[in-house]
């Protein structure tokens, strides 16, 4: 084979490498450079579109709470279809906050869901400690009952774990709204799996060197796994902030309330309003979405570490 | 520093499932020892239970004076090098280096005194304020030796640590290693699968095979007096070729005949030793590719003369390996760059029978030499 590469003009005539003058070649570059980027961006720009498409489907729920939220109510009841508000105000959002202690409601569920995410943190990685980097008889049998647990719904529980607080005078506090939930086999489950990826040798190292198994966790083993605590914190925080039968069933209080409670007391049979209600959701979904948005980062990269190798 | 020693230790897994079996040895103080052997011989096992990473099943350590079966690794006073370097990737290099003196709470100058004197010896001085992910694998597994002689332990345990590092990088820390146990003169052992390490770092090679003890030697004894044929086989690169066969009279003195036929004269002490005791009875000679010639080039030694069908020739430089084949197997000669020898030819390879070993073939014993354990 000969060394020289044949390039075809526009034309169709056939030129030899060598054969191109400086300035040609240069003409040959612009021209071929320019139609590249040209097919490069219609390909984006027609990609953009569809995904601009396929999210305005899949938030339409949301962008239409919104958009209710906004409506005075004579809007919303009528035979035409109204997508989009046509005298847009804030009156039901202000109405929402007034009407009931809104405010009350999120600092509960912050204070709550706070807690039982610390909480869990707490013992889920200690507990996913245990179950890999120590040795005792009947760890694995242990942890598959541990793992066991999550096959029973909580529903099944949830009769028995009110006659338990009920009989502990821990009704309607705190206390109890945080105390259920302040460890979870999923949790220890992830931490575990977390920590399997995690190089055996840095603990037998830390262990030459010394170093207990507390140290050990406090200086090195939570450092390196923030990703992992990151995920789980906002896994856990969203679950807890959306708590709903727990809280229903223990709290009866005005004072206790979390907002997902409160949020249905904006809906009564005396004063039926959407609108209101709407604005009540909105309202709270913002914390949720705050948490996730911030956390999302972390949440992908703790699901995903481990999965593939650096 | 101390002395270690270890008495009829073992390890059993599972029931009755012996990882190592009555492992006796006394390393001496300031000594370096290298545990060589194929992969699941139980070396790593013995040296993690000298750790106290893996617990006794059986068996006594002493560390010193000090009955240490019991004892968390912490409190042994041993410091470990690990084959992925075992670093904090979270700390500095100036903090994984201090790490395990400021768990033992020494004062911080002190550890700033240390830490520096350290990476000055190692050369990584300018390394101090780097993450181990910005480290090369030759830098970090110098960080990883500096956490380890830091503390200055009685002992340094060594698990494979040069093998994730390419061979050009491993040739030069081997080097810097020696180097390093000439200075500090702490007893070292040493973890490795590679013979090569084995015989340039090592006072004394432990070679291991399905958790036992084959034999404990000096590197030069060990290659030169192997215990039985698989150290014979496993010490040594190409490794020695073996021959099954027989000793038969032959005119006043004795010869080997091998299983495809070929006879090979004994020198007067082998005929004197092999016959008549192991007359008739199954046997392997040994011989390793150096004592394996092109040529007869001594008049007065015995040659045994061996003919083949020439397989390869890998040309070395400043020799060649000569690999030929027939009835009795295949055969590694290493040779001078100029054998003359051609792939797909016939040639005739000549053997040194006085460096010839002789093996029974049912024990695979050496039958002029047996090593005991006496520790």
């Amino acid at each position: 084979m000969e060394n020289t590469a044949v390039l075809k003009t526009p034309t169709g005539t056939t030129l030899h490498r060598e054969n191109y003058t400086q300035e040609e070649l240069a003409a040959l570059h612009r021209r071929m450079g320019l139609a590249a980027l040209r097919r490069r961006r219609i390909r984006t720009g027609v990609l953009i579109v569809l995904n601009v498409i396929m999210a305005l489907f899949i938030l339409f729920p949301l962008l239409y709470a919104v958009s209710v939220s906004l409506m005075p109510g004579d809007e919303l009841f009528t035979m035409e279809m109204n997508l989009l508000p046509k005298h847009p105000d804030f009156g039901n959002y202000i109405r929402a906050w007034t009407q009931v202690p809104l405010l009350r409601f999120v600092l509960n569920s912050f204070i709550v869901a706070g807690c039982i995410t610390l909480g869990q943190i707490l013992t889920c990685s200690l507990a996913a400690f245990a179950f890999s980097f120590l040795n005792f008889k009947g760890k694995n049998l242990l942890f598959m009952l541990v793992m066991a647990t999550m096959m029973v719904p909580g529903e099944a529980t949830i009769i028995s774990n009110y006659l338990t607080v009920s009989s502990l005078g821990i009704l309607d506090t705190y206390l109890v709204l945080i105390l259920p939930s302040l460890t979870s086999a999923m949790g220890i489950f992830l931490f575990r799996q977390f920590y399997m990826t995690f190089p055996m040798s840095l603990y037998e190292s830390a262990k030459l060197d010394g170093c207990g198994n507390l140290r050990f966790i406090v200086s090195i083993l939570l450092p390196l796994t923030k990703s992992a605590i990151g995920a789980m914190s906002v896994y856990t925080f969203i679950n807890a902030w959306n708590m709903y039968m727990w809280p229903l069933l223990v709290t009866g209080s005005q004072e206790m309330r979390t907002v997902q409670i409160g949020i249905s007391m904006l809906d009564n049979t005396d004063a039926q309003s959407v609108t209101l209600m709407m604005a009540g959701v909105v309202s709270v979904i913002i914390p949720s979405m705050v948490i996730f948005i911030a956390g999302q980062k972390q949440l992908i990269r703790g699901m995903f570490s481990g999965a593939v190798k650096g | 520093m101390a002395e270690i020693v270890l008495k009829d230790v073992c390890k059993v897994f599972e029931k009755d499932q012996y990882a190592v079996s009555d492992f006796s040895l006394r390393i001496r103080d300031g000594e370096f020892v290298v545990f060589v052997g194929p992969s699941g011989c139980g070396k790593s096992t013995t040296l993690r239970m000298i750790a106290g990473l893996e617990d006794i099943s059986k068996g006594e350590l002493w560390i010193g004076d000090e009955l240490c079966n019991y004892a968390e690794p912490g409190e042994r006073d041993l410091s470990m090098v690990f084959q992925n370097y075992a670093l904090y990737p979270q700390m500095s290099v100036y903090d994984n280096m201090a790490f395990s003196l400021s768990v033992r709470k020494v004062p911080k100058k002190e550890i700033r005194r240390r830490v520096e004197e350290t990476a000055e010896m190692l050369g990584i001085s300018n390394l101090l304020n780097r993450r181990p992910a910005a480290l090369s694998g030759g830098q970090k597994q110098r960080v990883a030796i500096g956490s380890a002689i830091m503390r200055k332990p009685k002992a340094f345990l060594m698990d494979e640590p040069l093998s994730n590092l390419d061979a050009k990088l491993r040739t030069h820390m081997r080097v810097e290693l020696a180097d390093l146990h000439h200075k500090l003169g702490i007893t070292t052992i040493y973890v490795t699968h590679d013979q090569t390490e084995a015989m340039t770092l090592a006072d004394r090679i432990v070679v291991m095979k399905a958790g036992y003890i084959q034999q404990v030697a000096t590197p030069i004894d060990l290659y030169n007096h192997p215990t039985n044929m698989f150290v014979a086989g496993f010490i040594g690169s190409p490794a020695m070729n073996f021959l099954r066969g027989k000793v038969k009279r032959a005119g006043k003195g004795a010869a080997f005949l091998t299983e495809g036929g070929q006879i090979f004269p004994l020198t007067e002490d082998q005929a004197h030793v092999l016959w008549p005791q192991h007359d008739n009875r199954a046997l392997v000679l040994g011989i390793r590719p150096e004592d394996l010639y092109t040529a007869p080039v001594h008049a007065g030694k015995v040659y045994g003369e061996m003919k083949g069908n020439v397989t390869a020739c890998e040309a070395l430089g400043s020799e060649a390996i000569v690999h030929i084949e027939n009835e009795d197997g295949e055969f590694a000669a290493r040779v001078a760059p100029d054998h003359g020898a051609q792939p797909g030819k016939e040639a005739a390879l000549y053997l040194d029978m006085a460096n010839a070993h002789f093996f029974d073939g049912e024990t695979e014993q050496n039958l002029f030499y047996q090593w005991r354990n006496e520790a």
